[in-house]
């Protein structure tokens, strides 16, 4: 079978089990109104819902972005105290970053295609909508029941066509919104079980070596400040020999 | 008559593309059966592009069934299987 006809029939399926629901036809055309209405919310809570997981890509890139400066810094301070293994691993994670970051940009621009797609389809259904509603009106007040049935099953094979067109447009937003969460949350935990650490705020190895670094050079220099404030008793021994000699 | 492209808008186009349709269609389901992937999106998107560059757009309030509905200019061919097993790719 050719995927067309596939397509068509599935689609007619939909359409034909709307249709035949009401014995009346008018309340077809209430209840078709009804639905379309729900699906237009359906839409828009698409939108909002590829908004907010885009917004989550967003703010996990420019967490990446941050611990690249981090890692830039660490990686400097390594080589200045001459310890290129941690140097070495501060810039193997910065790798690690920038490659996610790619991804997340193309994850990002993917998101926002879904989302000037599903823009253009609220704007497409809400047009068709209005139209649907004066047809309706029109058709209740021309028609008895009777009349109507052509008129009503043009309108409403029409528009159920547009409403399996949107539906299906709202799914798969849906499907790839819950694709990006949960790849979102593989991220987060990745981040989290330290594969691409954090290395300022997990402590990790390279952080907390150069710590000890820094923290024992400051030591080295407050002790010689001490030193330099204090004396000791051989150096007041010595200072006070010298003062004796001058006084002699 | 009528071709409605999936997920983009339905358009006025004359009945003798029809033909080519229906072998590029046709293209595309060989192709999905072999695996072929970038000759089945291939297939699909000559198809998109008769409708589009021949065909008129609709006016969005037009409320009117169509004669020919063609999938989504991106749809996959993991989707396009799912089609033909039956899933159930349309929501209500």
């Amino acid at each position: 079978m050719s995927l067309l006809n596939r397509l068509s029939t599935v689609i007619k399926a939909k359409i034909s089990k709307f249709i035949d629901k009401h014995e009346d036809p008018r309340e077809t055309l209430d209840y078709s109104y009804q639905k379309q209405l729900e699906l237009l919310q359906n839409v828009k809570r698409g939108i909002a819902d590829v908004v907010t997981a885009k917004k989550r890509l967003e703010l996990q890139k420019a967490k990446l972005e941050a611990n690249i400066e981090e890692l830039n810094t660490q990686a400097r301070d390594a080589v200045s105290v001459g310890r290129d293994d941690l140097a070495r691993i501060a810039l193997e994670r910065k790798k690690d970053s920038m490659a996610q970051i790619d991804s997340l940009v193309a994850q990002i621009s993917d998101l926002e295609n879904e989302q000037a797609k599903l823009i253009n389809t609220e704007k497409r259904l809400s047009a068709k909508i209005e139209a649907f509603r004066t047809k309706k009106e029109t058709i209740k007040a021309q028609y008895s029941a009777a009349e109507a049935q052509v008129k009503i099953t043009e309108a409403v094979t029409g528009i159920s066509e547009e409403m399996a067109d949107v539906g299906l447009s709202v799914q798969r937003a849906d499907e790839k919104t819950e694709e990006m969460k949960a790849r979102a949350q593989a991220l987060d935990e990745l981040i989290e079980a330290g594969t691409l650490k954090d290395v300022t705020s997990d402590e990790t190895k390279v952080d907390e070596e150069l710590r000890k670094i820094k923290s024992k050079d400051e030591v080295e220099n407050e002790l010689k400040i001490l030193k330099e404030q204090i004396p000791t008793k051989k150096r007041v021994a010595e200072q006070e020999g010298e003062t004796q000699e001058v006084q002699q | 008559m009528i071709v409605r492209i999936l997920g983009d808008s339905q358009y006025e186009l004359e009945s003798k593309y029809l033909d080519e349709i229906n072998e590029l269609d046709n293209c595309m389901v060989d192709h999905l059966n072999d695996d072929e992937v970038d000759e089945f999106k291939k297939c699909l998107s000559e198809m998109i592009r008769i409708v589009r560059d021949n065909g008129t757009p609709l006016d969005p309030t037009e409320i009117v069934a169509s004669d020919v509905i063609l999938p989504s200019p991106d749809i996959t061919p993991k989707e396009a299987k799912k089609l033909f097993a039956q899933e159930g790719t349309i929501s209500e």
